[in-house]
């Protein structure tokens, strides 16, 4: 079983300071650096709206909780957002032990959180 | 003979001159083989002036052929051109300055049989055209076959044997001929034995020192003593190795050279890349004192091209062999680079002493070998200085992991009203997780439970930071409601955490005297109740926000509180139990853990918690944990 988190990147047509993360697979320490590489490379380049799509992430740890709300709160400080769409069960059960559900903007499709941001 | 230069007396004269370049051959070899070949040489020095003489002297009445002067210069000439020749050869062998001598030497000894053919028509003896013929024939056969067939320290015996018969068969009468070969076999008989017995004696030299329990004791005696921490490579080993090459090979000097940094570039020469690590005999200054008048520049240009090529070029060759350094009197060198899985090392070197004219196959093995085990010295060093690394880390992290758990209650309080038990496994040596038993006055508990995301020492630090702070915050207000503390807590732990991390945390107090649980959450796991009035598991929600999320502001915590009736069984845990994976991919769960605590809540705390952890432990079989694993449970007497 392959456990290593994908991250493609995708356009939000219109909106050059937008993007979507299609996050799949499981988000723990392993994927940790490359994630904070790519992302923080889309953030220097002028992106402040992300947009995570977690339909395909079906578990995250404390670790990589950690890395998703750093990125809240980059994107909040630079005028912009971090969206999480499509959270799973399990995910959202972590995002609300923790507390952060009235941190993290969730929503229910990929077209809801690129509504929120136009 | 009245003309001035006689055509027939000079050829006769050079033929007679004929045995001088290999006595020059001789004279090179300074063994046994050096008197051998003197005294056939001489031998037939005088019997050839003789043989001449008699020729001559009829004609000329007696030995009166020394006054004359043509005779004379004639002979002078011969004489100039044959040292010229065989100066050449021991020049070449002497020095061996380049290949180009090589190419000499052969040359003229392919010339010797022209002149022989001059001679044998030339001048009269008892042997006929055909017959002079076919020895001279047979000699370019032989010769050729000496040269460039046969094994290259046989070349020499075999050309002198030849090159005695072919003289001895041109001049002499016919009734010298059997002696000349019987002489002839001799020497070639010696030479070779005598080569024999030098190589068997190599061989067997190799043998023994390439028995695994030789190769053991030189390598046992050189890792017992550890050299010094400040020396960029350990080179014991090395030069140990080196040692053993070099005398088994009967080479005067070695050298192992290793990159300066194992990156190359194309520009570079290799002299510019490659530093002297270790270097004994003729060479051993190379290493010792960068100064001396060999630098490795010197030894590294012997090899051809090494000045224009690139050290990539040069080092995929297997191995390169050069003419060396008269200076050193070193005849020849041979090396080959020190390669790992298409990587290069370096490259090491050995001479051979001017007596010793090429390198015999063991000789090549040896130097193989020699390059082969400094592959495997270099690794073990890397792999034994990782190990050494590894291990002080390990230890550090072994004290680290002792500090951790000392740090945790060593007994548990005794509380009016409660039992209690708690365990902690950290997933490495040190763990983030975090949790404490604190009594405090009024026969009340303080109990707090949390989970630093990431694990390992970074999370172990912060551990630490936490308990310290709690302990201060207690000491200095036992009274504090457990949001108070958490608030504290929050105020002084937050700006030291890194973005990325932060904590969930649970803080609750237990009141005997009303049978009273108060807590407040940060972000923690639930509180996993067993009621014994319903007789059935409750999953209480502990909220808040985890610490560290909220940087700017912090704002109060809530405060909730629970009653416990005698029999109630309470179970905190932190995230590395419920996501702890089985061999499927499988996480252990919230649900599974709820029926485990069911299943064992009426044992002894101390009982209840090891059937859990025994219960999590056939779950995931051999998968080892990859989050630290905490449990606190209390019972309510």
């Amino acid at each position: 079983m392959n456990h290593a988190l994908e991250l493609n990147v995708l356009p939000v047509a219109g909106r050059s300071d937008a993007r979507v993360l299609r996050l799949s697979g499981e988000f723990d320490a392993s994927a940790v650096e490359r994630t904070l590489e790519e992302v923080t490379s889309l953030l220097d380049g002028g992106v402040v709206h992300l947009i995570a799509d977690c339909h395909d992430l079906r578990y995250v740890n404390s670790t990589g909780l950690g890395v998703i709300l750093h990125f809240s709160r980059v994107t909040r400080e630079r005028g912009g957002s971090f969206r999480l769409c499509q959270v799973s069960e399990p995910v959202y059960e972590i995002i609300e032990i923790i507390g952060a559900t009235t941190l993290l903007e969730l929503h229910d499709t990929v077209e809801e959180a690129i509504q929120a941001i136009s | 003979m009245s003309p001035v230069f006689d055509l027939s007396e000079t050829l006769t004269l050079i033929v007679w001159l004929l045995p001088l370049p290999f006595l020059g051959l001789a004279l090179t070899n300074r063994g046994r083989l050096w008197w051998t070949g003197w005294i056939q040489v001489a031998g037939l020095f005088v019997l050839s002036g003789l043989d001449v003489a008699a020729q001559i002297g009829p004609q000329s009445g007696g030995f009166a052929w020394i006054a004359r002067r043509e005779l004379v210069w004639n002979c002078l000439a011969g004489m100039a051109l044959m040292v010229a020749l065989s100066e050449g050869s021991l020049t070449a062998l002497r020095t061996g300055m380049s290949q180009r001598y090589l190419k000499a030497r052969r040359f003229a000894a392919s010339l010797i049989p022209l002149f022989a053919l001059g001679a044998a028509l030339a001048t009269g003896t008892d042997l006929e055209l055909p017959a002079r013929l076919a020895w001279i024939a047979s000699y370019l056969v032989f010769d050729a076959l000496a040269v460039y067939t046969a094994p290259v320290n046989w070349v020499r015996a075999l050309r002198i044997a030849a090159a005695i018969l072919l003289a001895a068969s041109l001049f002499s009468k016919i009734w010298w001929l059997p002696f000349s070969v019987v002489g002839a076999v001799l020497t070639a008989t010696q030479a070779l034995s005598r080569i024999r017995r030098e190589n068997s004696l190599r061989i067997q030299r190799a043998r023994e020192a390439l028995q695994p329990q030789a190769l053991q004791e030189l390598l046992a005696g050189t890792t017992s003593s550890r050299p010094s921490q400040d020396e960029e490579f350990p080179l014991e080993r090395l030069e140990a190795l080196l040692g053993f090459a070099a005398q088994s090979s009967g080479a005067n000097g070695g050298a192992i050279f290793l990159y300066r940094e194992l990156v190359q570039t194309e520009s570079d020469t290799l002299s510019n890349r490659l530093a002297c690590a270790v270097s004994r005999g003729v060479f051993r200054d190379l290493a010792k004192d960068p100064s001396s008048t060999l630098t490795a520049q010197i030894l590294l240009s012997r090899f051809p091209g090494t000045e224009t090529a690139t050290a990539r070029e040069i080092l995929d060759v297997d191995r390169i062999e050069a003419f060396a350094l008269q200076s050193l009197h070193v005849q020849r060198l041979a090396a080959a680079p020190i390669r790992t899985r298409g990587r290069n090392l370096g490259l090491v070197i050995l001479s051979l002493p001017a007596d010793r004219e090429q390198f015999s196959s063991i000789d090549l093995h040896l130097l193989d070998f020699l390059a082969q085990q400094a592959v495997f010295s270099l690794h073990y060093e890397a792999v034994y200085h990782r190990l050494q690394e590894d291990s002080r880390l390990s230890r550090e992290f072994e004290i680290a992991s002792k500090i951790q758990r000392s740090l945790l209650p060593r007994a548990m309080p005794s509380v009016a009203g409660m039992t209690m038990a708690a365990r902690v496994l950290p997933a490495r040596e040190v763990g983030g997780d975090y949790y404490d038993l604190l009594p405090v006055p009024d026969d009340k508990l303080l109990a707090v439970i949390g989970d630093v995301s990431g694990k390992g020492l970074p999370a172990g630090m912060i551990m630490l930071i936490v308990r310290t702070t709690l302990h201060l915050l207690v000491d200095h207000d036992p009274a504090a409601s457990p949001s108070k503390l958490i608030r504290s807590l929050e105020e002084r732990l937050v700006p030291q955490l890194d973005p990325f991390t932060f904590m969930t945390f649970l803080a609750l107090r237990w009141s005997a005297r009303d049978r009273l649980l108060t807590w407040s959450g940060a972000g923690h796991e639930h509180i996993l109740w067993y009621s014994s009035v319903d007789r059935k598991m409750h999953r209480i929600r502990t909220g808040g926000l985890a610490l560290g999320l909220q940087r700017e502001r912090f704002l109060p915590r809530d405060e909730k509180r629970l009653f416990l009736a005698p029999g109630d069984s309470v179970l905190l845990y932190t995230d590395g139990v419920t996501d702890c994976r089985g061999p499927d991919g499988q996480a252990f769960g919230l649900e599974r853990l709820e029926r485990c605590f069911e299943k064992y809540q009426e044992l002894p705390a101390e009982e209840t918690i090891e059937e859990v952890l025994a219960e999590l432990d056939r779950f995931r079989r051999q998968v080892p944990p990859t989050d630290d694993r905490t449990l606190v449970v209390f019972k309510v007497a």
